[in-house]
């Protein structure tokens, strides 16, 4: 097969020549010698690393899963990335053994072969499952000779559509089901006993093999990979391409890049590097403080990752650990981890110099088909545990595991207790369980065992699970309501039971009773999981709640309208419910409540914010007459704004409107005049145009009333609006009125608008001035190409026209406009593609002169703009993708490609979005989400633009980057070369790795303020740092990747007395109030300032109670510290989140 | 229409089954040399190339003319597409369809679709009717003189508990039954009725020996006898070959099979063809490389067949 295969790549090379964009060389392979990876290996103090297979007994591992009795079965691809053309499907599932009990496997036995890259595989239910490709199967082995002789497909119809995607990471669960995921570009489409099951994209699989039923439990994630379940049932994924950490996954949860999603959650601790394979630690082998942690690898950064969960509301907040291994080896690719039958931690090593085939061609010369290690961790001076017989106990003996230390040790007595059926178990089970001390919490623990063995039997007992809901420890609670979500069904008084779960004192207690009503889907559950409100909501309650509310509609607004639901009287829960289904005739009775005056202020406000992208005419109607009667202005303003997005997108025009909106024009509070400047337009009511006209002619008017009537008479449009337009254009010189009126002309008359937004650009000398113009310009589809045209024969400054350019390249426009613009302004720009022998040249620079260091100074730079749109670690941008273990995935020569020609090569997830709208408008960024009635989009700008779907008319994935070509233009070559040498440094050991520990990385840092800032914080208090009620002239603001602040990098001292100070501010959130512990690394002169309260003595490390919300703390180094040039800040202690 | 004893039914009440009127209309449809037969649907179909039973039996009963199959189906796929759709709605999977119709030519098409119907009810019958004329549509549309075999999709089995009792949804196939075999007539197809030919409507109750893994799909024995039922319920002949004979073309045309499945669903299509083809396109100048290969195994087919048929008449 070997031979086979470089045979295969030798004819395809001597077809067609390697494409010249691939990287080329094999220079920069480390040694694949056993023992130079191992030497590479960093390992923590009091831990002993050993081999315990390699090659030739495995080749590429991708998943690993152990027996009752030890052996590690691996199922491995050579085949990976792409079948060459003509071979067989020879890839295989391999069952290693230690007989001789030394930490070393001395047995591999080829169980399967004839694979087409599997890539997922659990022995159970005396078989084995085996994700392969498009199916899952299950494979026996019946006349004992270790290898497998029947076939079943279990299931069918998984997507292929990228082959690191493919169904995998096969899992048990402690109920014995079995869950499978799979990622962003697979679509699967299964037929089942009971009906077809889809899922696009991400998500994770549940399924019963005893009853063949398969659900999906979760959806999203970008490459979820990692799934495990902890001690109390509840479960986790890792994603092995998105950077979010931990995700806590429960049923209807819904993650990242979800197709059609209308809301998801997100992971535990943005901006961690990607994970693969996760393993949760619960073995005596491992020192007391391992317990209960989360380990999971970090293939792209060669390292091993470790993470604390603490609970939080109803879900998690992770802190990571140090590391659990490194290697400085390239070629180390951690992919999977699991505790063994010792105790000890076995990580498989994918074994590759390069990963992905996205971005390195399929048959890269360079890829590695041949080698893959499973690497032994164990604590040097704590005894191994000891292995048990599992396999073949007896019932008798098995019961007593489920009460171990060990989660193997329960893992496999329950998966063993499961084949014995439960004819042979049920009754010696309830006899143990009868013995258990309910007093004591270990057996409490042991109680929920039981439970989840009847479960594997599936064999559930009302009886039995009454006993575990009555145990009161909110862990064994939830775990209960998760076996009930397989089982409501099965339980009586199921909603009384619900009742008392919705209104438990443990969020995550809620959030499981909540989950099981959105499986039951009638009025009354509905009614039920509402009744979360009256206690504290957080993101899950809130995510799932409304989701609820949303999707099940159909199912309980009849009865509600036919007054069969009264939500126990309480306002709070009708609004929320009716104002989440996005129903016109859910509007129409939150309105009829208003008009009685049976809502509160704040549920009006609720109600109004929905209201708009929901309304039918007839509903519009309706509050159009509310809002003609309406005193209170505020809220008069929100009717107002509701009408305007009815009639904007989805032209929902009040009947009679116009009546009401010329007495709106003459009230004195300016935002309702200017709310009706707007539908003037959107109503069409001509009668209004004079008024409308008056207020664009003064220019000292305020910009918003003057945009809203330019938008107005836009929308009136004809030749008197186009000649005032254009009359106003050349009679207003300031940027901002010019803008406003080829805006105007825009829709009514592009090319007009094109040849004044040309002549103006030829106008005006400072690129500042592009932006009100061209930002403007750029919105629609038709004014870029006109605007080329217009541009023939003009000048423009060099400095206005780069500045052109990168706005239109931020937003996916090139082609006829950039070239104009060029050629306009005169400008060059180094965006060519090099030749093979200088990109080895340069390559070999990087090695030779690169200076990471120097190079981070670069990358920091403003006008480069990388922070803008990339984070490093959890602090940066989120445009573009983060960059926290670029060094250790991508080769010298992709990087270098990447920065000079950013669309050569587009990561999953960042690919721009381009959507044309009916009216011509052009919206371009990184898709949101994509929900049946809208699309959001974060624009280069990163502001979110939400188009309604109804609206677009096209919409489609760029295959241009949204990062611009030519960005390094200005750059030096050495200024290039350092660059790029610090982002080779990224997530490789050494000083560009971002530490575990929780530093605070993203601030913000204090420009020059002007007097009048100045004097308002001497008068007030330095407190109003924190406040935003005065705009201080704050700028975002990152720590270098050793999670330093470069104070020095602040403007000078500000003028404030006695301080002087250089000022910087971050803010933590608090999901609930309590105790933090911050440590900083320097305190002399440093003044901290945290919500109102002044620390002018700073010890090294300071406690902290903050409230539930946001905290700003302030730092300030004063005029005692100039000579501070770096300041560490760490979160020791306690539950707080920096935010962005 | 031919009444149907019901043998075996439990209750005087059950309705009898009538066969569907073009069953009883049917005469041998006629393959013509160098026919491009292709097979498409949905699990059913699509597994066909697992236990390789239909094409060998064709071939055999086929003697001295030679046609090619191929397999389109997918499991999970509707007349609308859907299992064929990556990124987009089900549309795109019929534009892929296209793209497939347009290089394999076919000039038979044997579509056995809406067992998803047995699970969804039958409120969307017309709808699926509509979707399955503009299906054929398709076809037509690249080989004007396509001729279509449409099979009604087989019962289910009631297995054992846990497993569900699935009388309900084969009620809902037996109506699917009568209304295909309707639309078959209408639209100018040959009609096979599967469901009756694996036994129609099963008596109420858990089915004694089950062809199916889980009630749903058929497993090696069923393939034979779903096989046997399709050539034969094209009037066709099979004539019995050696188990040797019978093995190795099975063999083969599995191994065709796989290299087609390969060439038409390659794995990656993201990079192949995708929208991140401007990355990895270039890999794609591999995906018609399998076509010699393909074709080398159809002769190794036709091969195999000519020696198992000289074998037999032999003896």
């Amino acid at each position: 097969m070997k031979n086979f295969g470089w045979l295969g790549l030798m004819v395809v090379g001597m077809v067609a020549p390697m494409n010249a964009a691939q990287p080329r060389g094999l220079t920069d392979i480390p040694s694949a010698e056993v023992e130079a990876e191992k030497a590479a290996f960093v390992v923590p103090e009091g831990f002993e690393i050993e081999l315990f297979a390699g090659e030739p007994m495995i080749q590429k591992p991708v998943q690993m899963n152990w027996d009752a009795q030890g052996r590690l079965w691996v199922v491995s691809s050579t085949t990976y990335p792409h079948i060459e053309v003509g071979a067989a499907a020879a890839d295989q599932v391999v069952v290693l053994e230690d007989t001789d009990g030394d930490g070393k496997a001395d047995k591999s036995t080829v169980f399967a072969e004839g694979l087409h890259i599997p890539t997922g595989l659990i022995p159970g239910d005396g078989g084995l499952y085996v994700a392969n490709s498009t199916e899952l199967l299950f494979l026996k082995d019946t006349n004992g000779d270790g290898k497998a002789d029947e076939r079943t497909v279990l299931l069918s119809g998984f997507g292929t559509e990228d082959t690191h995607h493919l169904l995998h990471t096969l899992r048990f669960g402690p109920e014995g089901l079995l869950y499978f995921l799979q990622s962003i570009y697979i679509h699967s489409h299964v037929e089942t006993p009971y009906g077809v099951r889809r899922l696009m994209g991400g998500g994770v699989w549940e399924f019963r093999p005893e009853t063949r039923r398969l659900e999906t439990l979760s959806k999203g994630l970008i490459n979820p990979w990692g799934f495990e379940f902890d001690r109390w049932g509840q479960s986790f994924a890792t994603d092995g391409a998105g950077s979010e950490g931990i995700n806590f996954i429960f049923p209807f949860s819904v993650f990242a890049t979800s197709p059609g999603a209308s809301r998801v959650l997100r992971g535990m601790s943005p901006g961690q590097p990607k994970h693969s394979g996760l393993e949760i630690i619960e073995d005596p082998h491992f020192p007391e403080s391992w317990q209960q942690t989360l380990v999971c690898c970090d293939f792209r950064g060669n390292r091993v990752n470790h993470f604390q969960l603490e609970r939080s509301g109803s879900s998690y907040i992770s802190k990571q650990l140090p590391d659990v291994l490194a290697s400085t080896h390239r070629a180390f690719r951690p992919i999977d981890v699991k505790t063994g039958p010792d105790g000890a931690l076995y990580i498989a090593d994918w074994y590759n110099p390069i990963i992905q085939h996205g971005e390195v061609d399929f048959r890269d010369p360079r890829r590695d088909h041949v080698n893959g290690r499973i690497w032994r961790l164990k604590a040097k001076d704590r005894p191994l545990s000891p292995k048990l017989k599992i396999a073949g106990a007896a019932t008798a003996e098995l019961l007593p595991m489920l009460q171990s230390d060990r989660r193997w040790v329960r893992q496999f007595a329950r998966l063993e207790l499961r084949q014995k059926g439960a004819d042979a178990v049920v009754e010696p089970l309830g006899a143990w369980v009868a013995g258990l001390d309910l007093t004591k919490e270990a057996d409490q623990h042991a109680l929920l065992e039981g439970a989840w063995v009847r479960e594997g039997l599936n064999s559930f007992s009302p009886e039995v699970w009454r006993s575990i809901w009555k145990v009161n420890d909110a862990r064994v609670k939830a775990a209960a309501l998760r076996i009930l979500s397989h089982r409501w069904k099965e339980l009586e008084d199921v909603e009384t039971v619900l009742k008392e779960g919705i209104q438990d004192a443990d969020p995550q207690v809620r959030l499981w009773a909540m989950s099981v009503c959105a499986l039951i889907r009638k009025p009354s559950t509905i009614e039920i999981a509402l009744m979360a409100l009256e206690q504290t909501m957080d993101e899950p309650l809130d995510f799932l709640l409304e989701q609820i509310c949303r999707d099940q509609a159909d199912r309980w607004m009849p009865a509600f309208l036919d007054g069969k639901m009264t939500f126990g009287g309480s306002s709070k829960q009708m609004v929320y419910a009716l104002r989440s289904t996005g129903r016109a005739d859910a509007f129409s009775a939150l309105f009829a409540a208003m008009s009685e005056g049976r809502l509160s202020a704040e549920e009006i406000g609720v109600v109004l914010k929905a209201a708009g992208s929901a309304m039918d005419v007839k509903v519009a109607t309706e509050l159009a007459q509310m809002a003609s009667e309406e005193k209170d202005s505020v809220r008069k303003v929100a009717m107002l704004d509701a009408l305007i997005v009815a009639a904007g997108a989805r032209k929902m025009v009040p009947e009679g409107g116009v009546n009401w909106v010329a007495d709106w024009l003459k009230e004195d509070v300016p935002a309702v005049a200017e709310r009706g400047a707007q539908l003037v337009g959107f109503w069409k009511a001509e009668s209004c145009r004079p008024v409308l006209e008056g207020w664009l002619g003064r220019s000292n008017l305020g910009g918003e009333l003057r945009i809203a009537s330019m938008k107005g008479l836009a929308m009136l449009g004809g030749e008197s609006s186009k000649s005032l337009f254009d009359r106003l254009f050349r009679e207003q010189k300031d940027p901002a009125s010019r803008a406003l009126m080829v805006e105007g002309l825009m829709q009514m008359a592009p090319q007009l608008a094109a040849n004044r937004a040309a002549e103006y650009l030829a106008e005006v000398q400072a690129a500042e001035q592009v932006a009100p113009v061209m930002g403007v310009l750029l919105q629609s589809k038709k004014l870029p190409a006109l605007l080329a045209g217009a541009l023939e024969g003009k000048k423009l400054t060099t400095a206005v026209a780069a500045e052109a350019i990168r706005m239109a390249a931020t937003r996916g426009i090139t082609g006829p406009l950039g070239d104009a613009l060029k050629k306009a302004g005169r400008v060059k720009q180094m965006d060519r593609a090099l030749s093979p022998e200088e990109m080895a040249g340069l390559v070999a620079k990087v090695a030779s002169e690169g200076n990471a260091h120097r190079g981070e100074a670069v990358y920091r730079r403003k006008q480069l703009l990388c922070m803008t749109c990339h984070a490093i670690g959890d602090a940066g941008g989120v445009l573009g993708p983060n960059l926290v273990s670029i060094g250790g995935s991508a080769p010298v020569d992709y990087l270098i490609e990447s920065l000079l020609d950013p669309s050569k090569k587009i990561k999953e997830g960042y690919h721009m979005v381009m959507i044309s709208t009916k009216s011509g408008q052009v919206f371009s960024g990184g898709l949101v989400k994509d929900s049946p009635s809208e699309v959001v989009i974060r624009d280069p700008a990163n502001q979110m633009q939400t188009v309604l779907k109804a609206e677009i008319a096209s919409q489609q994935m760029s295959p241009v980057s949204m990062m611009p070509a030519g960005l390094t233009a200005s750059l030096r070559e050495d200024e290039f070369v350092d660059l790029v040498r610090f982002l080779s440094e990224l997530g490789r050991e050494g000083d560009f790795k971002v530490s575990p520990k929780r530093l605070v990385r993203t601030w913000q840092g204090m420009s020059v303020m002007d007097q009048a800032a100045v004097d308002h914080v001497r008068h007030v208090g330095l407190h109003v740092l924190n406040e935003d009620s005065y705009a201080m002239p704050w700028e975002p603001w990152t720590s270098l990747v050793s999670g330093e602040l470069p104070i020095d990098e602040l403007v000078t001292a500000q003028k404030m007395y006695p301080w002087f100070p250089k000022i910087a501010r971050f803010r933590l959130k608090m999901a609930a109030s309590g105790q933090v512990k911050l440590g900083l690394s320097a305190v002399k002169g440093v003044v901290l300032v945290v919500g109102n309260e002044i620390f002018k003595e700073v010890p090294a490390e300071i406690s902290l109670s903050l409230p539930a919300g946001v905290t700003a703390i302030s730092v300030l180094a004063t005029k005692e510290a100039s000579d501070l040039s770096r300041l560490q800040v760490e979160i020791l202690e306690g539950a707080a989140e920096v935010q962005p | 229409m031919a009444c149907f004893e019901g043998a075996g039914f439990g209750q005087g009440t059950e309705p009898a089954q009538p066969a569907s009127p073009a069953v009883e209309k049917k005469k041998a449809f006629q393959f013509e040399d160098g026919d491009r037969v292709v097979l498409i649907g949905s699990t059913v179909m699509e597994r066909e190339q697992r236990y390789s039973c239909f094409e060998p039996r064709l071939a055999l009963a086929l003697g001295d003319k030679v046609v090619t199959v191929r397999n389109l189906a997918w499991s999970g796929d509707t007349v609308f597409g859907h299992a064929r759709s990556y990124f987009g709605p089900p549309q795109e999977g019929l534009d892929r369809l296209k793209a497939h119709v347009e290089l394999l030519k076919p000039t038979v098409v044997v579509l056995c679709y809406g067992s998803e119907l047995a699970f969804e009810g039958l409120a969307g019958l017309p709808e699926f009717l509509t979707g399955y004329r503009k299906l054929l549509d398709l076809f037509r549309a690249k080989v004007a003189e396509v001729r279509f075999v449409i099979v009604a999709p087989p019962p289910l089995e009631s297995l054992s508990p846990p497993l569900p009792d699935l009388e309900k949804q084969n009620r809902n196939l037996l109506s699917l039954r009568d209304a295909l075999g309707k639309f078959a007539q209408a639209q100018d197809a040959v009609f096979v009725d599967w469901f009756g030919a694996m036994g129609g409507m099963p008596k109420p109750g858990r089915t004694a020996n089950p062809l199916t893994e889980n009630g749903v799909h058929y497993q090696a024995k069923g393939y034979d006898r779903l096989a046997e039922a399709l050539v034969t319920g094209l009037g066709l002949k099979i004539p019995e070959v050696g188990q040797g004979e019978m093995a190795a073309l099975k063999k083969e045309v599995g191994h065709k099979d796989e290299l087609f499945f390969n060439r038409w669903r390659p794995q990656n299509e993201t990079y192949l063809f995708g929208f991140r083809k401007h990355e990895q396109g270039q890999n794609a100048k591999e995906i018609p490389m399998f076509d010699p290969l393909i074709e080398a195994a159809d002769k190794r087919i036709q091969e195999l067949k000519r020696a198992a048929l000289a074998t037999a008449s032999r003896l």
